[in-house]
């Protein structure tokens, strides 16, 4: 038994590192985004990119459905976008007889990977559509119920929200999200690398490497990593910890935060910190690895006061404070 | 990693290592935080042995101070030494020093709570195959902590402070048994207890004792250790007891007074007095002037005063007895002679008495002198304060306002010679609690009746009110709408801090300064 779950392990990890390369060959100098997006395909959860336009944002979850054999929708959200847009509708079909009927046209949404790309600009009842289909991996239309296509992943793009023309996402679809990746510039290394690939006559192209049955049995190894009750408990005194007024709060925390982390907020940290145990060769999850998923799992969790919005205090800066305050379980 | 090892060998080999781990550990905390607590606990010796080169301090508070320093060390010891590590917390120690991401605790989670599946067996058996790779000796290496050095280094300073014998140093080795250091005033007071037992000695006719001379001569030398001055003090005192008891003499004096109160008054009355001079003259007078019935009423009152003096006084007994026989007889001139005796007998008894007066003082001069031995700071001012009262009657020196500045200067020097010395008095008492007796106070002021004028207390001016009567009554309440406000109107408004702003509060102030009293510019 030892040696089948030492070549589970091996085989996670084996994939892991195909996708990874695979999407290296395209794209330069996010080899840690690359890995939180991963994280939460295997994760079953969905990411939120947040960089400013430019970025290869888009670009990169192309990459990713290219390198995966599932099958792959992208939505440009604009203000005039309708949720009908991404979920589909009834229309009027005509029989061979001559007989109309509806039939349910199926939205982008039923793709294996679903690209909402700058997300934040369409109207908040639009982004709400996408609230059941991620959560509920299934779609309401009119009195009947479509489920999705498994593993269904949600990749959104977002600009900052200081720029114009964009809503800021509700709070319950927010917290939807398994992970918030912040995609930063390019360092110089990495730009001329990036000019090198795209200004030449072929652009370098990638394989298909993993299979949706792959991923999903990548997904139940992940689940399967057990972890200690003192670390999960830290996990636990990390997400309690932002919250107001709770016995871990920092002052920071009750200065600035109206309301801290989910319960999902906890999944995230837990599950992402298996992820990241298996692709450090480990079979139990660490409070390293916890730590690792703090800022990419509960900065979109924190939603700040006034005060703290009005002190542009960014969730980080909280997160930070609170990782430093919180001491390990066996500390 | 050998496979064929099965779960609970893993586990075993888990705790094993941890068990391991702490035992180390314990080792490690324990030999630090002794060290760490001792280091910083040797601060207050230290500081004690500093302080007492310019404070010298009673032996009794250095015992105090040394005590409570022991008493901490040992609590200290106590609450390191009681401290115990759980092996859950072991496990996350050394995976924090080893860099093992949690590993072991993990494992010694699961091997607690018994939770057992495929997973959890290849964590532990991966666990086991890190805690057999575990160097524990070089993982918590003991190694001399740098406090060590500076315990080490305040350990000498203290041992130089106390035991080298340096200028500028206690020396405890070389120092020799602490001298009894007799102040200026007891010096006195010494002299003055060989003046009163010189006094005693001649008053009974006899000379001090070479014993008790070369006592008193060894104490006023000062050469004595504290130890051998109090061994002399003892000695003296023991010397100066079972002599006559005057408690015991008045008493009888008392009764042999109420016996001879038929006889004669006079007589009667210097007994009861204990003037024994006195009666000895009353006595004779009495010989040359009773008449008969006063001589059969005497002589029946002295065999009543014989039989009263027999047991504790045989000798004024046999002399009562022999001068009431002469008086029975009728032979007048026996009967004065045998009075004459009798009255010898009393003035012997005068002298007697005066001298065991002075011993009873000198034998209170020694006492306080003992005390002033002692440690007990308390003892001393009790002792201090009881011999001063009981000097006053005895004659002893008494502390003189003429000789309080000389007093103490001279036990500022006393304090200061100890110090240079480096013999440590542990025991004297220091410089302010030294005491010097001038010459004796006597009371013959007699006080005077004094004439002062009496002058009758001022009297009421009519018409004229207190100044709380009428709130005495209650007629100092105003209705709210007769109080005038003490702004105007416009004063009010200008100052009415809601519709002012705070900058401009200061401006309107002066501006109303300015323009003068309130009724020259309101109108």
């Amino acid at each position: 038994m030892i040696t089948e779950i030492d070549q589970q392990i091996e085989q996670f990890q084996r994939n892991f590192t195909l996708v990874s390369s695979e999407i290296g060959k395209r794209i330069v100098g996010y080899e840690e985004i690359v890995r939180g997006i991963l994280t939460s395909l295997l994760a079953n959860g969905h990411v939120l990119l947040e960089g400013i336009p430019g970025l290869g944002k888009t670009k990169l979850v192309h990459t990713l459905s290219d390198v995966l054999h599932l099958k792959f929708a992208r939505v440009q959200f604009t203000p005039d976008l309708m949720p009908a847009d991404i979920i589909g509708t009834n229309v009027i079909q005509e029989g061979a007889k001559g007989e109309k009927f509806l039939e349910f046209q199926q939205g982008p949404i039923f793709a294996n990977i679903v690209l909402a790309d700058e997300i934040n600009r369409a109207t908040p009842k639009t982004q709400s559509a996408l609230l059941e289909a991620m959560q509920e991996k299934s779609v309401s239309v009119g009195k009947r119920t479509y489920k999705l296509e498994l593993p269904f992943f949600v990749l959104a793009t977002q600009n900052p929200l200081e720029m114009e023309g964009t809503y800021p996402l509700p709070e319950a679809q927010l917290d939807r999200f398994f992970l918030k990746l912040k995609v930063g510039y390019p360092d110089m290394e990495s730009l001329h690398e990036i000019l090198d690939r795209t200004t030449q006559l072929d652009e370098p192209g990638v394989e298909r490497v993993l299979t949706g049955d792959q991923l999903m049995e990548m997904r139940r190894t992940a689940r399967e990593v057990p972890i200690a009750r003192p670390i999960q408990e830290y996990a636990i005194r990390l997400t309690l910890a932002t919250h107001p007024e709770s016995p871990y709060a920092q002052p920071i925390v009750n200065q600035y935060v109206r309301y801290g982390a989910s319960p999902r907020g906890a999944q995230a940290l837990v599950v992402g910190g298996k992820i990241r145990a298996l692709l450090e060769n480990r079979v139990h999850v660490s409070c390293e690895d916890i730590r690792a998923m703090l800022l990419p799992a509960l900065r979109h969790r924190v939603l700040l006061n006034f005060e703290g919005e009005a002190e542009q205090v960014d969730p980080d800066t909280i997160l930070q404070d609170v990782l430093t305050n919180t001491p390990e379980p066996t500390e | 990693m050998p496979d064929s090892s099965s779960p609970s060998t893993d586990r075993e080999r888990i705790v094993q290592t941890l068990v391991k781990v702490a035992r180390r550990r314990r080792f490690v905390r324990v030999t630090r935080e002794l060290l760490h607590g001792f280091t910083l606990s040797l601060i207050l010796p230290i500081s004690l042995s500093v302080l007492y080169r310019f404070v010298p301090m009673r032996g009794a508070v250095v015992a105090v101070v040394v005590g409570l320093w022991l008493l901490g060390l040992a609590a200290h010891a106590y609450s390191v030494l009681s401290h115990k590590e759980t092996l859950l917390g072991t496990a996350g120690a050394v995976d924090r020093k080893a860099d093992l991401h949690d590993e072991l605790t993990t494992a010694y989670w699961f091997h607690q709570e018994g939770r057992s599946d495929d997973w959890v067996a290849v964590q532990q058996h991966r666990a086991a195959g890190t805690a057999r790779e575990l160097d524990v000796e070089r993982l918590y290496a003991w190694s001399m902590p740098r406090r060590a050095r500076t315990a080490a280094g305040l350990m000498a300073l203290l041992l130089t402070l106390n035991l080298l014998p340096l200028s500028w140093t206690r020396g405890w080795l070389e120092a020799r048994p602490p001298v009894a250091a007799f102040t200026d005033a007891d010096q006195m007071l010494l002299s003055e207890i060989e003046r009163m037992l010189d006094n005693a000695a001649l008053a009974q006719g006899t000379e001090l004792s070479p014993e008790m001379r070369e006592a008193l001569a060894q104490l006023q030398r000062g050469q004595l250790t504290e130890e051998q001055a109090r061994t002399e003090l003892e000695k003296l005192q023991s010397l100066l007891d079972g002599q006559l008891d005057p408690a015991e003499l008045d008493e009888l004096l008392t009764s042999m007074a109420e016996t001879l109160a038929s006889a004669n008054d006079e007589l009667a009355q210097a007994l009861s007095e204990s003037d024994l001079a006195r009666a000895a003259e009353q006595l004779r007078e009495l010989a040359e002037t009773m008449t008969d019935a006063e001589r059969e009423q005497l002589q029946a009152a002295l065999e009543q005063m014989a039989e009263q003096a027999e047991g504790s006084m045989e000798d004024l007994a046999e002399q009562l007895a022999d001068a009431a026989q002469q008086l029975a007889e009728g032979d007048e001139t026996e009967a004065r002679q045998a009075m004459e005796e009798l009255a010898q007998q009393l003035e012997q008894l005068a002298q007697e008495q005066q001298g065991e007066e002075m011993r009873q003082a000198a034998a209170q001069g020694l006492e306080q002198l003992q005390q002033a031995l002692s440690d007990d700071p308390e003892q001393l001012q009790a002792a201090e304060e009881t011999a001063s009262g009981d000097q006053s009657a005895a004659g002893m020196p008494q502390p003189g306002p003429m000789n309080q500045d000389a007093m103490s200067m001279e036990a500022g020097e006393a304090g200061s010679q100890s110090a240079e010395q480096g013999q440590g008095d542990l025991s004297a008492p220091g410089a302010g609690d030294e005491i010097e007796y001038g010459t004796p106070t006597g009371l013959e002021v007699e006080l005077q009746p004094e004439l002062m004028e009496l002058s009758e207390p001022p009297q009421e001016e009519p018409g004229e009110q207190l100044l709380d009567q009428p709130s005495q009554v209650e007629e100092s309440k105003i209705a709210y709408e007769q109080v005038e406000p003490d702004l105007t109107y416009g004063e009010a408004d200008a100052l009415d801090p809601d519709t002012i702003p705070l900058s401009y509060r200061d401006l309107v102030k002066r501006y109303f300064q300015a323009v003068g009293p309130r009724g020259q510019h309101d109108h």
